[in-house]
This record gives C-alpha cells, sequence and structure tokens, in this order.
C-alpha cells in the first residue's frame, strides 16, 4: 500500500515544479519578442515582395536563388552566395597572384549551422534563411531579458525594437551571418550578467568561431566578473594625509582589488575558453591549407589591410569614396559611402556614451567593434556592423523612454529599414 | 605540529572551493575542449571539395572564354562542355559592327583551332555573342570543331530582340563541306561555268548546288529559293514587286526604274555577290545593288545591271538623295534578254569590282565606296533570280593561286588577280584574244573586249586609263592600237605609284589630233605636268600603230612603230604599274607585251 502513495507524492511535485517552471517563463516576454519579431519581419518581408514584384531587377550576371518565390530569393544576396559557395563546395583559401578570393575569411559557425539544417531541409537557401530567422529570434529573446534585467520590460522592449527595425536589419533576415553572431553577443552579455559563466564561456566561443570579432567577448566576460566583483582601477581617496597615509591606502586598495580579482576567477577562467572557437577554425585551416591564420592572409585577396597606416587614411578614403560631384543634388555623389559615413557618425557619440555610462563590459565591447572595422581604413559595410553595437541599442531604448527620442529613433529608422531592404534584394550593395 | 595544522581554515578553503564550483568548471572545460574538437571534426563537412576531372573540351572552353574576355570590349564571356555534343561559348561584348563581330570571334578562335580540332569529330562550336548597346543583338557561330581553323565553315544566325531571323547558311553543299582541301584545290571550278551558264530555258536551275562555290569564300548566303519559310526572311524589298514563286525570286513589275530588293546582311568589303537571273518583258533589265550604306535606302549605293534588253552593262552609282549617276558601260555583242538564264557575278574587294557574265570576266568597276550592303536590282523589266550567293572573300586572296601570279608567263594573259599585293614583276602580255579582260583594273572610262581587242569607247573623258599588274622600274613595254573615234589620244601609263590612281605617275600620249605625241607625269594631286612632246604622222588615221616604251635607271625611251622619238627622257617616277591609256578617244587596244629589263 505504501508505493502508491509514493509515486502519487512524486507526481504531484513533478506537477508543482512544471507550474512554476511555466510561471518563470513569463509569457508575457515570450509574446512581446515574438510580436517585435514577426511584425519586424512581415515588415521586411513585405517590403521585399511588393519591390521586387513591382521594380524590375537591374540587368547583370547576377545569381537567384528561386525564381519561384521572390522573398525567399530576395533575401539570397551579395554575401549569401559565398555562404552557398561554402556549404555547397568547401572553404577555398584565396590568391592574391589570381585575384581568387579566399572564403576562409568566413568563420565557419554560420555555414556549418546552415549545412546541417539544409540536410533536413534539402534546400541551402531555405535551410539560410530558416537559420537566420531563428537565430535572430534568439537574439531578441537574450536581448530582451538582458535589458529587462538591466532596465524595465519597456525599455527591453524598445531594446528589441529598435534592434529589429534598425536600418539595416535586412542583414538580420537575410542569409548572412549577422543574426547568429547578434544572437551569441546578446548571449554572451546575458548569462555573464547572471554569473552563468559557464554558458557565457560557450556562447563566447561560440561567437568567435562566427565571426572575426567573437574572440572579443572574451573581454565581456572577464570584465564583467570583474565589475561584478566590484572591481576598481582607483581607490576610493587617492591621497592621504601623509605619504605613508597614501602609500597605506594605495596598499590596502590594490590588496582588496586583487581579493576581488581572485574571486572572480570563474569569469576569468570563462573568458579563457571564448577563444576555444577561434583555435578550433584555426586548427582546421592549419590542418586544411596549412595555414592557421588563412583567415587573416586571406583578407589581401579582398583588398583589405589593417594597421595604423589605414586608419590614417580613413578621412581621404571616405573623402574619395563619397565621389562628390559639382551638383550633390544632381545624385552626384555615392549613396553608399553616405550611408556608411552617417551610420558612422549617428553611432559613435552612442559609442562613447556606452563607455562612459555603461558597465565596462558593455563600453569595451562598443568601442572594439565599433573601431575594429574602421581599422581597415574604412568606413565600407559599417551601415551593416552597427547592428552588433548590442550595448548603443541599449543606450537608444534608455533615452527613448522620452518619446520625443523614441519617435525620433522609429522616424529615422523605419524608413531607411525600407530602403536598406529594397536596395538589398534588388542586388545593390548597402552593406 | 599536526594538531596546530589550521584544519578549520582547511575546512573552510575548501568549502570555499565547493562554492566557487570548481567541479562544474572542469567538467565545462572538458565539454569546451570537446566542442572544440567536434567544432574541428565538424568543420571537415565545410573542407573544399576536391577538384573534379576536368574534360580537356571543359578546359579548352575555359581557355577561349578567358583568352576572349581579355579583349577590351568583352564584359563578359563564359564557357561550357557538352561531351559528345558541342563545346558551348558565351560572349557579351561592346562591338557594335556585325561584321567585326564575326572576324573578332574568328580571330579568337584561331590559336584554339588545333586544339579544338583533337576534340570528338561529332561535336561543334557553338558560340552566343551578345552585342552592340541594350538591348543589342545577337550573333550565334557554329563550327564543327574539326574546322574551326577555317572560317568557310563557320556558319552564322543573327538574332534580333523580338526578331529571330536566319540570315546565314552554309553555302557549300556537304561534299564540299566535307572536304575543303579539294574545293580550294580546284580553282577550275570557277573558271569553267559551263555547266552553269547553259541552263535549260524552261526549267529552273538546280539552286545552290549548280552554283560554283567560291573556293576561299566564307558564304553569308546561298539561297536557291527552294527552302521553305528560310529564304523570305533575308530579303528586303525596298520597291517594286518581289515574290517568290516556284522556287524563283521574281520581280514583277516593269513599270518603274530602280526596283530593289535589299539582303539583311552585314556590310561586306570583300566578297562575291552572284545571281542566276532572267530577263522578262521590259525595256531595260536587272542586276545587283552593292556598297550600299544602308539595306533601308539606295542612297550613296552603286549599282551594276543590264540596260537596253540585255544589250548593255552599265554601272553607276546613286547619289545622296537616290538619284542615279552613270558612271559607265559596255555593250553585250549578244543581249541577254533571250529567255535564257545568265550568270552574272561581281567581285568586290573594295575599291574595285570585277563583273563577271556566264563566267566571262567583262568589266572592272572603280567604286566610289569601299564596303556595303548588296541587293537585287531592275528597271523597267521583270526579271527572275535564283541561285543567290554571297561570299565572303579574304582581302588579299583572289581565285586563282598566289603562285601563278608570282610567276606569270606570257601566255598567262588573265592572271585574274585584282589585288594590291599581287603583283607581276616579269613580264606580262595580253592579246585579247580569250574575250575576257583579266588582270586589268580600269582607273576610268568604259573598257570593253571587243573582238580580240580591248577597246576605251568614253569619249568625253582626258586620261581614261585600265592598268596591268605589271610593276617595274627596268622594262620595255609594247602596245598595239588603233583609233576609232574622237581625238586621237592613245597612250601609255608607266611607273604609276598605284593602279587605281593617276596620281604620281608617268605618261606619254597622242596629243594636238593625233599630231604629236607628248609625255609629262602627274604629281600628287593628280595635276599633269608637260616634259616633251614631239610632232608624228597623223595618228587617226584607223591604221594600227605600234607604242614603244622602254624605262630603266629613271629615263625612259619612246618609240612609234619602230622609230625612236625620245630618248633618255629623264622621269619623275623611276618606278611603278604599267597601263594603257586614252584621252576623248575611241581607241582599240591589242598586243600588250611588257618585259622586265
Amino acid at each position: 500500500m505504501s508505493s502508491p502513495d509514493l509515486s502519487l507524492a512524486d507526481a504531484g511535485e513533478r506537477r508543482v515544479r512544471l507550474v512554476g517552471r511555466l510561471r518563470a517563463l513569463d509569457l508575457r516576454a515570450v509574446a512581446v519578442v515574438l510580436a517585435i519579431f514577426v511584425t519586424t519581419r512581415l515588415l521586411l518581408l513585405l517590403v521585399i515582395f511588393l519591390s521586387s514584384a513591382a521594380i524590375p531587377m537591374p540587368s547583370g550576371s547576377f545569381g537567384y536563388a528561386s525564381a519561384d518565390n521572390i522573398v525567399l530569393d530576395g533575401l539570397i544576396r551579395h554575401d549569401s552566395w559565398w555562404y552557398v559557395g561554402i556549404i555547397e563546395h568547401g572553404y577555398t583559401i584565396g590568391d592574391v597572384a589570381t585575384g581568387v578570393q579566399g572564403t576562409v575569411t568566413f568563420f565557419p559557425l554560420y555555414p556549418l549551422l546552415v549545412k546541417g539544417v539544409a540536410a533536413l531541409t534539402g534546400d541551402v537557401f531555405v535551410a539560410g534563411v530558416v537559420v537566420s530567422q531563428v537565430a535572430f529570434l534568439a537574439a531578441l529573446g537574450f536581448l530582451y531579458g538582458l535589458a529587462r534585467r538591466e532596465y524595465d520590460d519597456e525599455t527591453a522592449a524598445r531594446a528589441i525594437f529598435y534592434l529589429a527595425a534598425a536600418p539595416s536589419a535586412i542583414f538580420c533576415a537575410a542569409m548572412y551571418t549577422e543574426s547568429l553572431f547578434i544572437a551569441l553577443v546578446c548571449a554572451t552579455f546575458y548569462f555573464s550578467g547572471r554569473r552563468m559563466w559557464e554558458w557565457a564561456a560557450v556562447a563566447g566561443a561560440l561567437a568567435a568561431a562566427t565571426r572575426n570579432t567573437g574572440v572579443l567577448l572574451a573581454a565581456v566576460i572577464a570584465l564583467e566578473g570583474l565589475s561584478q566583483q566590484g572591481l576598481h582601477l582607483r581607490p576610493e581617496r587617492m591621497f592621504g594625509a601623509t605619504a605613508a597615509t597614501t602609500a597605506r591606502l594605495w596598499r590596502t586598495h590594490v590588496g582588496r582589488q586583487a581579493r576581488v580579482v581572485l574571486a572572480s576567477w570563474p569569469s576569468l577562467l570563462a573568458a579563457c575558453y571564448v577563444p576555444i572557437g577561434l583555435v578550433a577554425y584555426m586548427a582546421f585551416l592549419g590542418l586544411t591549407f596549412g595555414d592557421p591564420l588563412g583567415f587573416i592572409h586571406a583578407q589581401a585577396s579582398w583588398g583589405r589591410s589593417t594597421g595604423a597606416g589605414s586608419i590614417l587614411g580613413l578621412g581621404s578614403n571616405i573623402t574619395t569614396n563619397l565621389n562628390l560631384g559639382d551638383n550633390i543634388w544632381a545624385g552626384q555623389i555615392n549613396t553608399l559611402t553616405l550611408l556608411n559615413l552617417l551610420a558612422t557618425l549617428g553611432f559613435a557619440p552612442l559609442v562613447l556614451m556606452a563607455a562612459l555610462r555603461l558597465r565596462p563590459a558593455y563600453g569595451v565591447y562598443a568601442a572594439l567593434t565599433f573601431f575594429a572595422p574602421l581599422s581597415t581604413g574604412s568606413i565600407g559595410s559599417m551601415a551593416r556592423y552597427i547592428l552588433m553595437l548590442i550595448p548603443c541599442f541599449l543606450l537608444l531604448a534608455v533615452w527613448g523612454r522620452r518619446s520625443w527620442v523614441d519617435r525620433l529613433v522609429l522616424g529615422v529608422f523605419l524608413p531607411l529599414t525600407a530602403y536598406f531592404a529594397l536596395m538589398f534584394s534588388h542586388w545593390y550593395f548597402v552593406g | 605540529m599536526i594538531s596546530r595544522l589550521p584544519l578549520r581554515q582547511i575546512w573552510n578553503w575548501c568549502s570555499g572551493l565547493r562554492r566557487f564550483r570548481l567541479p562544474r568548471f572542469l567538467v565545462s572545460a572538458v565539454l569546451l575542449g570537446a566542442l572544440a574538437l567536434g567544432g574541428v571534426l565538424a568543420l571537415r563537412a565545410l573542407q573544399p571539395a576536391a577538384p573534379a576531372q576536368i574534360l580537356p573540351g571543359q578546359a579548352l572552353a575555359w581557355e577561349i572564354a578567358r583568352a576572349a574576355g581579355r579583349s577590351g570590349e568583352v564584359q563578359a564571356a563564359s564557357g561550357a562542355y557538352l561531351p559528345g555534343d558541342r563545346l558551348l561559348l558565351y560572349t557579351r561584348t561592346g562591338l557594335t559592327d556585325q561584321t567585326r563581330v564575326r572576324s573578332w570571334a574568328v580571330a579568337q578562335l584561331g590559336p584554339f583551332a588545333e586544339r579544338l580540332a583533337k576534340l570528338s569529330a561529332r561535336e561543334t562550336l557553338t558560340w552566343v555573342i551578345d552585342y552592340g548597346a541594350a538591348p543589342g543583338a545577337q550573333e550565334t557561330l557554329t563550327v564543327p570543331v574539326g574546322r574551326a581553323a577555317d572560317p568557310a565553315y563557320y556558319r552564322y544566325v543573327s538574332a534580333t530582340p523580338g526578331l529571330f531571323a536566319e540570315t546565314g547558311a552554309v553555302a557549300a553543299k556537304p561534299d564540299a563541306t566535307a572536304k575543303p582541301s579539294e574545293a580550294t584545290a580546284k580553282p577550275d571550278a570557277t573558271a569553267k561555268p559551263d555547266t552553269t551558264a547553259k541552263p535549260d530555258a524552261t526549267t529552273k536551275p538546280t539552286g545552290a548546288s549548280a552554283v560554283p562555290t567560291t573556293p576561299d569564300g566564307q558564304a553569308l548566303l546561298s539561297t536557291s529559293f527552294d527552302e521553305s519559310g528560310g529564304a523570305p526572311s533575308v530579303w528586303l524589298p525596298l520597291s517594286g514587286s518581289w515574290g517568290i514563286v516556284g522556287g524563283i525570286y521574281s520581280q514583277s513589275d516593269n513599270s518603274g526604274y530602280d526596283f530593289i530588293s535589299m539582303l539583311n546582311l552585314a556590310p561586306q568589303t570583300d566578297y562575291r555577290l552572284a545571281a542566276k537571273l532572267r530577263l522578262g518583258e521590259g525595256q531595260m533589265g536587272g542586276g545587283f545593288i552593292y556598297n550600299a550604306p544602308s539595306t533601308t535606302t539606295r542612297a550613296g549605293a552603286q549599282n551594276v545591271d543590264f540596260d537596253q534588253q540585255g544589250g548593255f552593262l552599265r554601272w553607276g552609282r546613286y547619289d545622296d538623295k537616290g538619284a542615279y549617276v552613270y558612271q559607265g558601260g559596255l555593250a553585250i555583242t549578244k543581249p541577254i534578254s533571250d529567255g535564257q538564264w545568265h550568270d552574272l557575278s561581281l567581285v568586290t574587294h573594295g575599291g574595285s569590282s570585277v563583273v563577271s557574265l556566264d563566267g566571262k570576266e567583262i568589266a572592272t568597276i572603280t567604286n566610289v565606296s569601299q564596303a556595303g550592303h548588296v541587293g537585287l536590282l531592275t528597271s523597267v523589266t521583270k526579271v527572275d533570280f535564283d541561285s543567290v550567293q554571297v561570299s565572303v572573300l579574304s582581302a588579299v586572296s583572289g581565285v586563282a593561286a598566289p603562285a601563278a601570279t608570282a610567276t606569270v608567263t606570257p601566255t598567262v594573259t588573265a592572271s585574274s588577280v585584282i589585288t594590291a599585293s599581287s603583283v607581276i614583276t616579269t613580264s606580262f602580255s595580253d592579246d585579247f584574244a580569250d574575250g575576257d579582260t583579266k588582270g586589268w583594273q580600269v582607273l576610268s572610262g568604259t573598257w570593253q573586249n571587243l573582238q580580240g581587242a580591248y577597246q576605251q569607247s568614253d569619249l568625253t573623258g582626258s586620261d581614261m586609263g585600265s592598268v596591268t599588274l605589271f610593276q617595274s622600274g627596268s622594262f620595255s613595254a609594247t602596245v598595239r592600237f588603233q583609233w576609232i573615234d574622237g581625238d586621237m589620244g592613245a597612250g601609255l601609263y608607266f611607273n604609276m605609284d598605284k593602279r587605281d590612281s593617276k596620281s604620281r605617275s608617268q605618261m606619254i600620249n597622242y596629243t594636238q589630233g593625233g599630231t604629236a605625241i607628248q609625255w609629262g607625269h602627274f604629281d600628287d594631286g593628280g595635276n599633269f605636268t608637260f616634259e616633251g612632246s614631239t610632232p608624228v604622222p597623223a595618228g587617226n588615221d584607223g591604221a594600227w600603230h605600234t607604242l614603244g616604251l622602254s624605262v630603266a635607271d629613271s629615263t625612259a625611251t619612246f618609240s612609234l612603230d619602230g622609230a625612236e622619238i625620245a630618248k633618255d627622257v629623264p622621269l619623275t617616277y623611276a618606278s611603278g604599274y604599267v597601263g594603257l591609256l586614252a584621252s576623248h578617244s575611241k581607241i582599240a587596244f591589242d598586243d600588250v607585251q611588257i618585259a622586265a629589263q
């Protein structure tokens, strides 16, 4: 008789546990994320559908993913075809001498995932779009959770809407790596904020295998751990009444900070795991092509370079690429460069404010992510790269509490979102 | 000592480790390590695919496309290979002229001909070329891979947006296509047109098969109007009533002049236009329009056609307003308005054209334009046409083999070479007994072979000339001549810089009504400079006289009827071509003999 009673008790306990988990799930948050994801995706897809149906594609030697589905086709553009090439034919190392561009510059996690999904769907294009949508939904979820923990529900909703409706948001819907990378960045911040260092390490490592800037997330994890333990670079009082007092103050401070660093060892250890994604890719390159740094060396086959000399030429490059004519109002200007310049100038103060106002991890990540592309001496694709400046979107969401800021942001973002979607789907390079 | 150990502190420290979840991190480190290892293994899925075996044809297609892509005007080029079927090429080029597109394509394939020939003989090469400004036009070239070296086997199909009209077909019959070397080895095929010259009056010619194929010609068109649907698309009637009836292309309106049907082909510079024609009711006849700047108007074109019910061949041009301008002509001893089919052909090389009737060259025309479109022409006559053939000729090739021109003997009176590069430097003679005018290039005037003599019959012009291929600075020449009408103006050109211009040439001829002989030269601008003269017995007595000339060391010695009339006359021009000359007179020339010294 005792056995049945025990099993009933177990079942009841499991039921109670399940209800508790469902309550913890917070259906309202899920609904907000889903609603914003769906509405912004519909907006993008509607723009692609209407424009592709009404405006003829430019003539040229372009590939088309699907003649029967202009929406799907409109999401497979430019770099998408490089990913398709990697998935279908594998990586190429490139050759500067012959002008063959090496695809090893594209990091492997996204094409690997797409290849796996394609094995299920049987269509690499569909798989690519599915991976992008799922990843972006996850990105919005992590960002919402992150922002809600830092601020409140409304700010969190604004943050994910700003990201989902950002001018270059089309890249999060297209067969591009942006959505996956943003998801992993948001996840890293999210887990770091909750001191879930193992998961933060996993997300960071995966991000490091998704984009070359993913390895920067090691700094995010480390700084988050240190700041959570109360790390301060300078003491509350920098000087004492006497030299001996000052020395004692600093000795005490250094000892305290040393203990903080020691206490932060889980995050520091987690940060050390982040490069694993990059190391794995380098191992693959070494085994396959005999060049672990092939992803750097192949940059030359794309005509890119880095270094102080490159960034010093930024101004002249912008001036040259703007290609200003005698009459700008007659359209004598390179609109692509103009948009990239506006994106750079628009987000530069946000990066600065993020560095000043947010926690060190956010500021450092924003600054490094912002300046890494500029180190090539070009603002090319900056309109796309700003999508990864998650701290800036958080900052915008905070400022968006003021209604006029919210309207201004949306008033600027939404028309440009449609513009980018139209141009991108019509094979015009926008980032 | 043991009892003094801070056991409590050690226990606390261990508890602290438990609080730091060290084991969990060790586990996660192992998991991440495994993840990295798994990642490396998973990345094998993205390893570059092993290159598939590249067939020689595929490699060749790529190489040709790559080579084509190096041309500055090419915007896109690609190649593909379908084993056992064909090698496909596609090019998008900025070239706008169809002729240039074709010649460019042929030149591109030249270096690859040997390798193409090594592919399967069953395979063909097809090259689709989009050209011109958007939307542009399209030219599709097809040739058996084994024949890529020979443009005679190239077949072209032209298309423009909204219109896909076959404008080209292989002219050579299948046999000739299979054996080009035999075709080129037998130039007699053009010299002996008997089989085509005597068609049955009641039955139409057998079409293209009866037409001799230009040995080195690249056939642009060959039609006997027996094709179903294909032929009409290439014809663009401008006026008159043109139609295909019973495999014959007829113009059935004899009420007007200059009824024209143009061929929708690219303009050509070196070509042979041939057709069979049969004159019906009417006062004049029919013939060809050629070197037309456009297929939509006759303005600027030249023409050669029959007049006087086939009793006179005339040539002239249409001015920029389309008005006809007569330039020359010759009588046909046996008018062709006999209800029979006759072969008319026109071989044009830029500035000159040779007209042949029933296989005999009867006239050489100096053209006023260098290239253009071609078509058929009738005036006040119903005319039937058949077996129309247009072939592109090499700019440096004629009908005869080059070797024959270099070692021409006195008996080879008609070398038939009409290109400037074919020069005779040993000897030349023509007694005009063969009835043709091969080897002569008319400079001006109306020259024809009549009754075994070469006659210039235009009384209105001065310095009319017809020039041989002989060229030297040290030679002797004699020619017999007979005054027929007008002022006696018979003479010779010599030391001519060019065959088609009197500029920079020496001359000697009768003047003052035939009572004196003068000599001099034409300068760069064609202006005559008198250098000397001598009185002679009147030459307009209707008797045959002989004018002699000996040139050496920039001097000349002249003789008339064997008697020297001037010796060691210094010359302005030291060497050049030799020709006949007639001013304001109708002169018959015969027994031209020139020999280098």
